[in-house]
Parts: structure tokens; sequence; C-alpha cells
């Protein structure tokens, strides 16, 4: 039973330096015994049958590679609520997110994580319940995904609880939890010493086997600006084992909340008057989303939502990969897409996996185009006798 | 000199063929990658304020947050660490089974200096450090161990560790016994 789920386990390891290992926590009438198996490269060695017990927990560790710049962490931008102190002697920077005390100590100190970092965990055994746990939005991709104003689903099916009168005892309640992690802003992945992680202190017990199901979950990230929020939030279903008030993952989901982007145009200004539009006219985007196409479209007249303009080719520009993206894009526009003189609207637009692939307006300028040449001038004449 | 840059190019495009490969869909850049059928706009994307009303219009709460609790089996307090000099070796809770006092100090609850590997420690530190290969019964406390070990660990003078196939493990204590009344 066990040696299938051990060795998808030592299948999904990535190649390490060595020093990452494989936990297995065996429960022998409620003490914990540990075995520890080294993992290298993409084989860890593993004896699963010796030990047998109550259940078996097992927990993958790595230390976290120290390749962060030093410096790439000092322009933070976690939002407005991120009060950020940084001491470049001691490497260490204070973030206070909303009340949350993070302490963010930068790469290249030549300190060493003094602890491994928990990157997966299974508990399996005989007697114990069973749960699969599934998150997913309206972005198929896998790691499950979703933008931060964007709701996600969540499946979970519980086996095995024991009824309440049971005589043979056994687990009778399972708790789901939910806790976050705060990505850094421009590496999008979470702080590499813990930092800007946290739990929320509502969990929600379940006493009864079944299918359960919420088709529609909001990020609850604390963000200061919500819309802007960047980590991930994780879905943990555990059973009390062991006694002590210890608790076990029977089973875990994690999906991704990327920001909603925002985009300035520059070099045009609302409501001036143009000649043409000028050369040097162009959008600066941020946080793209990760699968998505975003463009420019002009038209005559005053900004007007569901206006189907003309397509600004040099605007256009597309990704598809696995973190949101900034990108600035020229706006070249030619006299023969102006022809007329007037007023005339710039949108921009992004498509996502979001609302069935309808664009979205991100930012717009309205502005005139004039070339009607206006010669202020008096005539005078002078007669000379 | 010219094949550092060549060689980067090559990695670069290792990398990055891939992604191009699989990908229904493609990154890049002009009028080309715009997907077909493009509707109008239907609406502006979400600010703050209306995130806020569409989330508290579905019922979401909004719990506060909390440091994350270790109700689980966490590695600090299942964890014994063995250190020299500037690095140290993460082990199991209870794997320690013979320590001389001379030594006492090397065994810590606390990890300091550089991480290495369990099996790269003990071979740099093989004078003081020995392994001794227990039983499932040893391990589950069912057995003690022999006295001739226990003896032999002494003489010895080492730090033994208890090991199964090699890998470090605990090693339960033998239950007093209970006495009856």
């Amino acid at each position: 039973m066990k040696l299938p789920t051990l060795a998808l386990i030592a299948a999904t390891v990535l190649p390490s330096s060595g020093v990452d290992f494989i936990r297995q926590i065996q429960l022998i009438e409620g003490q914990p015994v540990i075995y520890d198996m080294p993992v290298s490269g993409l084989n860890g060695q593993i004896l699963s049958k010796p030990l047998e017990g109550d259940g078996a927990i097992l927990q993958l560790y790595a230390y976290h590679d120290e390749t962060y710049d030093p410096f790439s962490l000092l322009d933070l931008g976690l939002g407005s609520a991120a009060h950020v102190n940084v001491s470049l002697d001691s490497h260490l920077v204070d973030v206070d997110l909303l009340g949350i005390h993070l302490d963010v100590i930068l790469g290249g100190s030549g300190e060493y994580q003094p602890l491994p970092q928990l990157i997966d965990e299974i508990t399996v055994g005989t007697h114990l319940p069973e749960a699969t746990l599934t998150l997913r939005s309206e972005d198929t991709y896998n790691p499950p995904r979703t933008r931060a104003d964007r709701p996600f689903a969540m499946g979970l099916n519980i086996r095995k609880l024991a009824e309440p009168g049971d005589p043979l005892g056994g687990i009778g309640k399972l708790t789901l939890e939910r806790d976050f992690k705060f990505y850094h802003p421009d590496l999008h992945v979470p702080y590499p010493n813990g930092a800007g992680q946290g739990s929320y202190d509502e969990a929600f017990e379940f006493t009864k086997n079944g299918d359960f199901s919420d088709p529609e979950i909001y990020q609850i990230l604390p963000a200061q600006s919500p819309t802007k929020a960047c980590g991930e939030e994780t879905f943990t279903a555990r059973v009390p084992l062991g006694g002590n008030g210890r608790q076990a993952a029977v089973a875990t989901s994690t999906i991704q909340i990327w920001p909603v982007c925002d985009a300035t145009i520059e070099n045009i200004e609302g409501g001036k008057r143009y000649t043409g539009v000028p050369p040097q006219a162009r959008v600066v985007c941020n946080d793209l989303y990760p699968d998505s196409v975003t463009y420019a479209q002009i038209y005559k007249g005053k900004p007007a939502i569901g206006t189907t303009g003309r397509i600004i080719g040099s605007s256009v520009v597309s990704f598809n990969t696995y973190a949101p993206q900034d990108a600035v894009v020229p706006l070249t526009v030619s006299e023969n897409d102006v022809k007329e003189d007037g007023t005339y609207t710039i949108e921009v637009l992004t498509v996502t996996p979001f609302d069935q692939r309808r664009p979205e307006r991100v930012t717009y300028v309205t502005f005139d185009i004039d070339r009607t040449i206006k010669v202020n001038a008096s005539l005078t004449t002078t007669e000379e006798k | 000199m010219k094949v550092p840059p060549l060689l980067f190019a090559a990695l670069g495009l290792l990398a990055s063929a891939p992604t191009w490969g699989d990908e229904p869909r493609r990154s890049g850049r002009g009028p080309e990658v715009l997907p077909p059928g493009l509707q109008p706009p239907a609406n502006d994307v979400t600010n703050d304020e209306a995130f806020r009303a569409r989330r508290e219009t579905s019922g979401t709460t909004m719990p506060k947050p909390v440091p994350r609790q270790t109700k689980g089996y966490g590695i600090a307090e299942l964890s014994v660490f063995i250190s020299h000099g500037e690095s140290h070796a993460i082990l199991p809770k209870g794997s320690v089974i013979f320590c001389p006092d001379a030594l006492a100090t090397r065994v810590t609850s606390k990890a300091a200096g550089k991480p290495v590997a369990w099996s790269e420690f003990m071979v740099a530190n093989r004078n003081w450090i020995s392994t001794h290969e227990v039983t499932l019964a040893q391990v589950r406390g069912e057995a003690p161990l022999s006295e001739g070990d226990r003896k032999a660990f002494a003489t010895a003078g080492r730090i033994v560790i208890a090991t199964l196939r090699g890998n470090p493990v605990t090693v339960l204590p033998v239950p007093s016994p209970v006495t009856q009344p």
C-alpha cells in the first residue's frame, strides 16, 4: 500500500545539493519513531516496509539555496501597507505588513538557514481517514492558479472517518485549515526564510464522510490592495494523530494568486491637443497575467466601453508562462489611422483565461487631434510720403 | 573567447525551446500573436473597491491572519543536531544511543553553522562518531541494547548513532517494568 506513494515522492524530488532528505515519522503506540532518508539527485533511498505502526507521516525537507541577490530585495513593493526598513549591515529587512511582523533576511549574509523547509507532507496508514482536496479556477493551468479578483472552487472528498459510535474507536474528525504565503513581488516565489507566511484564525471541522465542494472562494491574502495580492493559499485537511494535540496532514492543495495587471499610457496627456499621436507614446504594463494577450486600440470619440477600435499593432504583447510579466510597448499610430481631426481614445485591453477570454479594459486616454493651422497675425501698412 | 556567449545562446535556446513547443499559444509581440475572434471589452479590470464588494457579496468572511501554528510533527521538536566546528548535521530525536560525557556538547537541540548531509558529516568525523545498526525490536522499544554492545560503546568512547539499513533512526526507550501491586 505504501510503496507507490513513496515512489511518487521520490520521483518528484528536485535535484538537490544532497542535504535534502525525507523524514518518515512512524507512530508506535503514540510515540514518534523518526527515520531520515537522504535524497540525492532524483532518487531517494526509501525503505518503508520495516516500520509498522499506527500510521506514517512522510515529510520532504530541503534547504533553500541562498541564491538571492542581496540587493534585489531592497525595493520591496508589498503595497502601501508594507513599511520596509532595510539595514544593510544586518542584512535584515523588517516588513510590518498589517501588523504581522515579518523578518526578511537577505541572502548573501553568509548565515545559513538553521532549519530545512518542509516541502511536502503526506500521511498514510491503514486505519487513518483518507481525503482528496482539489482547487481549480477558470484558468486550467497546472499547478492551480487564479487572478487575485477571481473566485476559485474547492472539492474535498473524505473517506474512512470513524462513526461516532464506532466500537473500534478511530479518528472521527477532520479539520480543514487555510494558510497563506506572500510571494516576493519580483521573484514570484515565497520569501526564502519563511517570512510572509501565516494562517487564518478559522478552520472547518468535518465529522462525516462524503464529497464536499465550495464553488466560489475568494482569496483573502492580507494585502493592503487586495487586487494586487501576490502569493498562494493552501488548504490542508488534517486529522489528530499520536496525542499531544498533534495533527497530521492527509490531503493538501495550493493555489497561486497573481495580481490584477495595471498599465500607464505615457507621453500622451488626456485632454491635450496634438497634430498626431506622439511617436514616443508608449504603454508601461505591470503584472500582466501569465496567460494573457495585452494590446491597445484607438477609436474616434470619447471613451465608451464596448467599442471596437483599430488595434495598434506595435502594442500587442502575449505571454504564456508561469509568472506575471511586465512589459513596455510603443504606440505607433500612422497618419492614416487618424485621418480626421477630432477627439480620439486609446484603450489598453487585456485578454486572460477569465470571463471567457473577453477583453477587459486596463486603462485609457482621450485626446484631440487637430491639424488646422491657425495663424494669428496682424497686418500693418505704413505709408511713406 | 567566443565560446561562452555561444554556450549561453545555446543554453538559452535549450531552455526556451520546450516552452514554445508545448504551448498552445505563443508568447511574443506584434499583431500575429493576437488571438482570433476578438470581442470588444465588456468591462474595466477589477479595482480594489469593486473586488472587496464582490467578495463581501459572496459571503466571504475575513478571518484574522495569525502565525502558522505548529500542531504537526515539526522539524525542531523531533530532531537533534550534532555539530563540530563550522558545520552540523540533523538527526532524528532519540537516535543518539551513546554519548561520552566529554563529547556531550557536540549533541545539541539547536542548529548552528552550515548544514551538511549526515553521511558527509559522519565521514568527516569518523574519529569520534560511529553508527550501530539496530533491530526493529530495538527501534520499537521492545528489546534493549545488549550489555556487550553498551560496554563496547563505552570502551570506544565515541558518540553512537542508531541506524536502520544505514540511515539514522529513533530508538524508543524500553519501558521500565511495571510492578504489579
